[in-house]
């Protein structure tokens, strides 16, 4: 009980505590400690799946009602209380679906791009600080490490869509390879601004630089509101949802998945929705900070807070062109993040 | 040790994704008909091979994505030591290096190339 409570309430480093305690054990008893360390990941890799499953089920029940809500209708609702078991169904639906593989495809890219997708996405959990001490390895270059590591995904896309052979996946893994590194570089110079602040790559550094409520939301508005935007962008969501625009490519570049591999897809863009959002707590909302509750609830409130302004927007605007998409991002949000990063340093230096 | 976590939750994710697929096998009916692997194309038989040269524009636009990615990646280093460099120099030098990326910018803006067409 003390520990959980340690865990949640955590005033040190419980899991480094827990880990030095269990290692005085385990040499103890002889065994080499390598293999505890191992058994520690793979506890924090079943915690992390749990996570990711779990968030999964409920920001899609959450997405659909929010949506509900906001165009006078009444959502799922027949599935368990208030339709709650209703992503659990649709998984179970997936799971025992056939698996359809067109005889047309490319066998290796086909099959390879759900791992390709789900694998950085999952990767990216390695650095997320879920409360003081709470994070699964915090790497010295934290917030490099999310940019590299979501790069990998533009891969899987376009293997996804060339490998459909299909002209509706094609057009729509190209477009959303095209839209993703373009949005990437406003979304670099964005946390570029961000480490100039803090002074640090280092997850724990950015959360911890945002002591006692200097939130850098406050000094970095600009950058925020560059951040939904881009980020919105970066995980194809409405307004910015060209790839998979259903009036004109069907669904993009999953258009030939069925079954299990396209629930990959479809588990992969909602956990980046929840990630882009935690990285936007972390990094402009002052992380797992605040009053009374337990830290880790402060992440997630404060993640599902961002969440909600992404779905929020989601539901406002209507899609943009395609030219528009490509010029919005290189004429106007990269000199705005250029701009507020040399602001940003320029301000920090004089004042 | 932090490493070592990465490699487990490599190895965790794909485990995941292929005992996904792997339950899915066993859990499926299988009922093959001439139909049903045919090339999805609005219901009609599809019209040749989609795998065909595309638009020149999404290369550029990637090589651009190059360029500045290289430049983000030029200014890391720097944006984490700013703070505790003295002195106006670190900020002079790099506004000196974005004014010549700004250039490149402005310079692929007036040929055109950040019009999509």
């Amino acid at each position: 009980m003390e520990l959980i409570k340690e865990l949640f309430y955590n005033s040190g480093k419980p899991l480094g505590e827990l880990y030095t305690w269990a290692h005085g054990i385990w040499a103890g008893w002889g065994a080499p400690p390598f293999l505890l360390d191992l058994i520690f990941q793979i506890i924090i890799g079943v915690a992390v799946a749990l996570v990711v499953v779990l968030n999964a089920l409920w920001i899609i029940y959450y997405d659909r009602k929010l949506s509900a809500l906001m165009q006078i209708r009444k959502g799922p609702n027949r599935v368990g209380p208030l339709g709650l078991l209703q992503t659990i169904a649709d998984t179970v639906k997936l799971m025992i679906k056939e698996d359809i593989n067109p005889k047309a495809i490319d066998v290796l890219s086909f099959w390879v791009a759900p791992l390709i997708i789900f694998v950085p996405t999952f990767a990216v959990f390695l650095v997320l600080p879920f409360g003081k001490g709470l994070i699964p390895a915090d790497l010295n270059i934290g917030i490099l490490y999310v940019i590299a590591i979501t790069g990998l995904t533009v891969i899987g896309i376009l293997a996804a869509g060339w490998g459909s052979n299909n002209k509706y996946s094609l057009i729509g893994g190209l477009r959303s390879a095209a839209q993703i590194v373009s949005y990437e570089i406003p979304m670099m110079l964005v946390i570029l601004s961000v480490v100039l602040l803090s002074g640090s790559m280092k997850m724990s550094d950015i959360v911890a630089a945002q002591a006692n409520y200097k939130w850098f939301v406050i000094p970095q508005i600009i950058g925020f509101i560059v951040f939904l935007i881009v980020g919105n962008a970066e995980i194809n969501r409405a307004p910015f949802d060209l790839p998979e625009a259903e009036s004109e490519l069907v669904a993009g570049f999953n258009t030939e998945y069925s079954a299990m591999k396209f629930a990959f897809f479809y588990l992969a863009e909602y956990t980046n929705l929840f990630l882009t959002s935690a990285i936007g707590a972390t990094l402009f909302l002052g992380g797992w900070e605040g009053p009374f509750l337990p830290p880790i609830v402060w992440f997630f409130i404060k993640t599902y807070f961002v969440v909600t302004i992404l779905m929020w927007i989601r539901w406002t605007f209507p899609r943009i062109r395609v030219d528009h998409l490509m010029e919005f991002s290189w004429k106007y949000m990269l000199p705005i993040a250029l701009l507020n990063l040399v602001i940003t340093a320029i301000v920090i230096k004089l004042v | 040790m932090a490493y070592g976590t990465f490699l487990v939750f490599v190895g965790f994710a794909f485990v995941f994704v292929i005992g996904g697929v792997v339950v899915n096998y066993l859990l499926m009916p299988y009922k093959p008909s001439k139909g049903k692997y045919t090339t999805y194309e609005c219901g009609i038989d599809p019209i040749g091979s989609a795998q065909i040269r595309y638009s020149m524009r999404f290369y550029v636009f990637a090589l651009m994505y190059v360029v500045f990615a290289v430049e983000a990646v030029f200014l890391l280093p720097w944006a984490v030591v700013y703070k505790r460099m003295s002195g106006l120099m670190p900020l002079i030098e790099v506004l000196i290096f974005i004014f010549i990326l700004v250039l490149g910018l402005a310079f692929a803006w007036k040929k055109g190339e950040l019009k999509w067409d």
